[in-house]
């Protein structure tokens, strides 16, 4: 029999900085940001990044969160939950942490992230989760003055990628470089609907076109839908793109092309920028409640 | 995106659109009604791109201001909410002027023929007028807010027209006569142009003329078969006569597409090959989408017989109409025209359609239906089942929009159509066979 | 010190009942006539100087399902407001009304009025055409229209309504807007005695019984805040502005945030009670009153009365933020919105615009919106 390939998957991963020693800091924040698509874990050693765990949701928050944590301290040699001195929850499921002191949104949270991710220019942030998509105007404290959110369709969304993914039965992490494998950039498709992806893209093959160029279409409708959004709040430089789709070079280029901006270059992966921030902020809170 | 007044105005696409339809009177018209109507929207533009270039007066309204008032007045006029649609469809830019009337927090749910002056005017695509006039063409929400953004994007005076919603009654016309008499003086303190008043009578008459020759028109409409009038006629003639309200361009569209209706009628001749459906239009055809009415026409011999909104006159209080009193005549006019009892009390409107549906001997009734009306499309669903009591036919009632294609596209329409021509089949089998 | 006030227990009883409310039911019972009205401009004082209970037709505490309301007036371009109210009529829990007293604002109200008359069977007098701009001819128009409805309930009910009632009437309802107006003046304090919920919770009472009655349960609330030196923790202080919202719980859920809502812009709210009818011929003075009160309804012409209105607001009431709640499909709010937003930010007063349906509980995606708005303005940390 056939093995059933799920095409969606992506590499869950972690990372520990092996130059730091827990043990030495004086403040040991942690983040986690519960998404409905992936989880991720972040530690802080006196706001410097030390650990992180990025993985794949369960069925339940209170699982997912504990799933992201057990990955990343399995990492942190003796680093426990109750040696963290403050845990801050974000996300979808934030609110169904257990184990943490406080929930900020995913909004306050990506903000800050990437303003450690990208630096203090950033001011225009695109975060592509796995159900929404939203755009965040940002000051050089990663504080958000302004945001837009658009949680009613797949557009600019890990779901809606992993829907063509499964459909084309492209690996979600290999559309970025086929849907440039293409002689000419076609039309976006008209209805990105997920609901109607499968009709529409049997419709396209059914004519004639390859996987790459039906990706292609795809990924270029996924942009004008992202970049709509974007428009409403008007893009400032410097823009910077986080979540997981911000590895989607498909949605990624097109995007950059539409806006006439480049995204800033992250030096880490982009997507723990939410549970980044929520350590940020955990570390704030902790000091706040010493004082 | 916050909304600040429009610095910076390029005309570029106002002048790219009229190259454009010279190409469409050239090379796409059947019907004399659809070259003399391509020609008088030449010229419209054309006014305003001189009126503008030479630092003459130029007023915006949006719908249904009597612009009988411009012409007794030497004012040149546009309205923005017809002419903005007809420069997005011609010109192919609806999802960017969409995108700039949302980035305003203009939502979707607004009709797309309001959204659409908001994003020219954020774009600065549009001219800038001396001021902005708007009414609220009958009871429609839109229409009684959109001036005012208008006018901020601008940075330009806005004067709004009081409408009552009951409109037969005098307490309604004079309320209308008094706005007007303000409205008159509002334009006359920002333009430096003075009313003239014999003007503005005849300019009543020429309306009135105009009016006379449409309750013609409606008449042979729904008698004549087969059907002599062009698909999607009606609403250039609705257009023109808002256009040329008081001019004798206006009168000659009028009399020459009765004309041209007329000898059609004399050689027997409709426009579709062979008529096999006589239809009630019940709305106005999404723009944009030739492809299908030319199917319906052409290939279906699907006829609007009826175009209510278009074509139905009161013919009663019509005769009440004296010119001499050209300001209190003009308030008449408003609700004479049709167009805007789409927009008023349900009762008067729903009568209108039945009485045409019932006139005009027809199979069923297609309302295009704007999903985003809250007037007119609000009450679909009760018009179909007067349509069904009084005038026992079936109502297709189809989720469009007027120019934005993301509710239903042309192939999601035809199939609908293809469903219903189906059901009228059957049910012409079933009379035939009673 | 929060404890819950005795006076907010009673107007518990009268809203725990929807929408047929315990007080309507003893009123009924009494052989007594009640008249629904939908709109702020229909003067209630005429329905109670004719001897009926005027009584609000809203929806409740909870959303409904709108499945039939949704087979008559069409859910893509008809307000959830406007629904809400056709499918309680039709499913006949709006059946204790003799008849309806309606007005022309906006689009819904006048299609479901229109519509809704086909569908059910409670009785619509002729609607009050409200003129879209304010001046004086639109005062003389509205004045015609109000003795209109004067002249349609004498008709109705086969009475008359005398100067010397409407006189009475008018100061019983103007009694409401003083005591509303110390209420609200109250919560300019940093320690507001009342939270949002609870005064959506009082003014969601204040519809739905005799009018003398509710005056006396506002007057013991005075009382007892007073003397129980009732204070809620200052904490950030918000608007909420919208169309109409009687949803108590989501304000409840919007405070649980940790945010206090201290003044609002709604249809049910402010724009109900404030300014009090003036002395002089009671019908001329009735009319003037309910066609503009000081906060303008979105539908109102020229705009910028609302405009300066919301700005004055803001700095008389010291507010940290406004949630604009953009129900889908209610037109004048939505093209209202950016005639003041843009003003009140440039003001320092942040805005959130946020699309809800009417009655929408608040959870998930409105939280989330919501609860990122006020880290906005209050999550200040030193990082």
């Amino acid at each position: 029999m056939e093995e059933q390939k799920e095409y969606f998957r992506w590499v869950e991963s972690t990372y520990v900085n092996p130059e730091m020693d827990w043990r030495k800091a004086e403040i040991v924040s942690a983040g986690i940001d519960v998404g409905s698509v992936s989880s991720q874990m972040v530690v802080l050693c006196d706001g410097a990044l030390y650990a992180y765990s990025n993985t794949r949701s369960g069925s339940s928050s209170p699982s997912s969160a504990k799933n992201a944590m057990d990955i990343c301290l399995k990492e942190t040699p003796g680093l426990t939950l109750d040696k963290i001195n403050y845990l801050v929850g974000t996300g979808y499921g934030r609110i169904n942490i257990p184990f943490a002191q406080k929930a900020v949104t995913e909004i306050s949270c990506h903000g800050m992230g990437a303003n450690y991710i990208y630096g203090p220019t950033v001011q225009t942030l695109l975060d592509m989760g796995g159900q929404d998509c939203k755009t965040l105007r940002l000051n050089e404290q990663g504080k958000c003055l302004n945001f837009l959110m658009n949680d009613k369709c797949a557009a600019g969304t890990g779901r809606g990628m992993e829907v063509i993914a499964e459909i084309l039965k492209v690996p979600v992490t290999e559309i970025g470089d086929l849907s440039f494998d293409i002689d000419e950039e076609p039309e976006p498709v008209s209805s990105i609907c997920v609901v109607f992806a499968k009709t529409e893209a049997t419709a396209l093959l059914k004519m004639g076109w390859s996987k790459n160029k039906v990706l292609a279409a795809y990924c270029g409708a996924m942009a004008r839908r992202v970049v709509e959004l974007l428009n409403m709040l008007t893009v400032e430089k410097e823009f910077a793109i986080t979540g997981g789709i911000a590895k989607n070079k498909g949605v990624v280029k097109r995007i950059e092309k539409l806006i006439g901006i480049e995204a800033l270059v992250p030096k880490m992966d982009s997507q723990i920028a939410g549970a980044l921030g929520a350590a940020i902020y955990a570390k704030a809170f902790y000091k706040r409640q010493k004082q | 995106m916050k909304l600040r007044k429009v610095e910076k105005i390029d005309l570029t696409k106002f002048e790219q659109f009229i190259s454009i339809i010279e190409q469409v009177r050239d090379h796409h018209c059947e019907a004399r009604a659809e070259t003399m109507f391509y020609d008088l929207m030449i010229k419209l533009f054309r006014d305003v791109l001189s009126a503008v270039r030479e630092g003459r007066p130029f007023i915006t309204n949006t719908m249904s201001f009597p612009t009988e008032i411009y012409a007794a007045m030497g004012i040149t006029g546009l309205e923005i909410d017809m002419a903005t649609p007809f420069l997005d469809v011609f010109l192919d830019c609806e999802s960017e002027i969409f995108e700039a009337a949302a980035g305003l927090g203009v939502r979707t749910e607004i009709c797309s023929p309001q959204r659409a002056p908001i994003g020219w005017m954020a774009k600065g695509w549009y001219p800038r007028p001396t001021a902005v006039m708007h009414t609220s063409m009958d009871q429609c929400d839109n229409l009684s807010q959109t001036g005012n953004i208008l006018g901020a994007l601008y940075d330009v005076p806005v004067f709004c027209v009081n409408r009552p919603y009951r409109f037969w009654d005098q307490k309604g016309v004079d309320l209308m006569t008094g706005e007007l008499q303000d409205a008159v003086a509002f334009l006359e303190e920002k333009t430096g142009y003075k009313m003239d008043w014999d003007k503005l009578e005849e300019a009543a008459r020429l309306t009135l003329k105009m009016m006379e020759i449409s309750v013609e028109i409606s008449k042979l409409s729904l008698t004549a078969r087969p059907c002599p009038v062009k698909a999607g006629t009606g609403f250039f003639i609705h257009w023109i006569r808002m256009a040329y309200a008081g001019r004798q361009e206006g009168v000659d569209y009028c009399q020459a597409f009765l004309d041209e209706m007329k000898e059609h009628v004399a050689q027997g001749k409709g426009y579709a090959p062979q008529e096999k459906y006589r239809l009630i239009n019940l709305f106005t055809f999404p723009m944009g989408q030739h492809e299908l009415i030319h199917w319906m026409e052409k290939e279906v011999g699907a006829v609007f017989v009826a175009e209510p909104m278009y074509h139905h006159y009161n013919e009663a209080e019509l005769a009440k109409v004296d010119p001499s009193k050209p300001l209190e005549a003009l308030a008449r006019y408003y609700y004479l025209e049709p167009y805007q009892q789409f927009y008023g009390p349900l009762a008067e409107f729903s009568d209108m359609i039945v009485n045409d549906a019932i006139d005009g001997g027809v199979d069923g009734a297609i309302n295009f239906f704007n999903i985003k009306c809250r007037m007119g499309g609000a009450a679909a669903r009760a018009i179909k089942d007067q349509l069904k009591e009084k005038a026992g036919i079936p109502t297709l009632t189809m989720g469009a929009d007027m120019m934005d294609l993301s509710p239903a596209t042309g192939a999601d329409l035809k199939k609908l159509l293809e469903q219903f021509f189906l059901i009228l089949d059957t049910a012409k089998k079933k009379t035939a066979a009673a | 010190m929060t404890e819950t006030l005795k006076t907010l227990e009673e107007i518990r009883k009268v809203n725990a009942s929807f929408p047929f409310s315990e007080p309507a039911r003893k009123w009924k019972e009494q052989g007594k006539k009640i008249v629904g009205w939908i709109c702020i401009n229909v003067p209630e004082e005429i329905i109670h100087a004719a001897g009926m209970l005027p009584y609000r037709i809203t929806g409740g505490d909870e959303e409904i399902t709108l499945d039939r309301a949704n087979e008559y007036l069409f859910s893509g371009s008809t307000c959830s407001y406007s629904r809400t109210i056709l499918e309680l009529q039709l499913r006949g829990e709006y059946g204790f009304l003799d008849c309806i007293a309606a007005a022309t604002p906006c689009e819904g109200v006048i299609r479901l009025a229109e519509v809704g008359t086909h569908y059910h069977n409670i009785p619509i007098l002729p609607l009050l055409d409200i003129p879209r701009k304010i001046n004086e001819r639109a005062y003389d128009y509205y004045h015609g229209e109000v003795v209109g409805l004067k002249k349609n309930l004498e008709q109705f009910f086969g009475i008359t309504i005398t100067d010397a009632a409407l006189a009475n009437s008018i100061a019983v309802y103007n009694k409401t807007r003083v005591i509303l107006q110390k209420l609200y003046d109250m919560m300019k304090k940093d320690t507001p005695p009342l939270s949002g919920a609870e005064m959506m919770e009082i003014l969601n009472a204040a519809v739905r019984m005799p009018r003398e009655d509710y005056n006396i349960l506002l007057g013991n609330l005075l009382k007892e805040i007073e003397t129980t030196g009732r204070a809620l923790p200052a904490q950030p202080r918000l608007m909420i502005s919208g169309a109409v919202l009687n949803t108590s719980s989501f304000i409840k859920g919007v405070e649980s945030l940790g945010v206090n809502i201290v003044a609002d812009d709604l249809c049910n709210g402010s724009r109900y009670w404030w300014e009090q009818v003036e002395a002089g011929e009671p019908v001329r003075a009735l009319a003037r009153r309910h066609l503009l009160a000081q906060c303008p309804c979105p539908r109102t012409n020229p705009q910028h009365m609302r405009s300066e209105w919301l700005m004055e607001t803001a700095r008389e009431m010291r507010l940290d933020g406004i949630i604009a709640l953009t129900m889908r499909n209610c037109a004048p709010y939505i093209l209202n919105l950016p005639m003041w937003k843009t003003k009140l930010e440039d003001q320092g007063t942040p805005v959130l615009d946020l699309d809800i349906e009417y009655g929408g509980g608040f959870s998930g995606q409105v939280r989330t919106r919501i609860e990122a708005f006020v880290e906005m303005l209050s999550l200040e940390v030193e990082i």
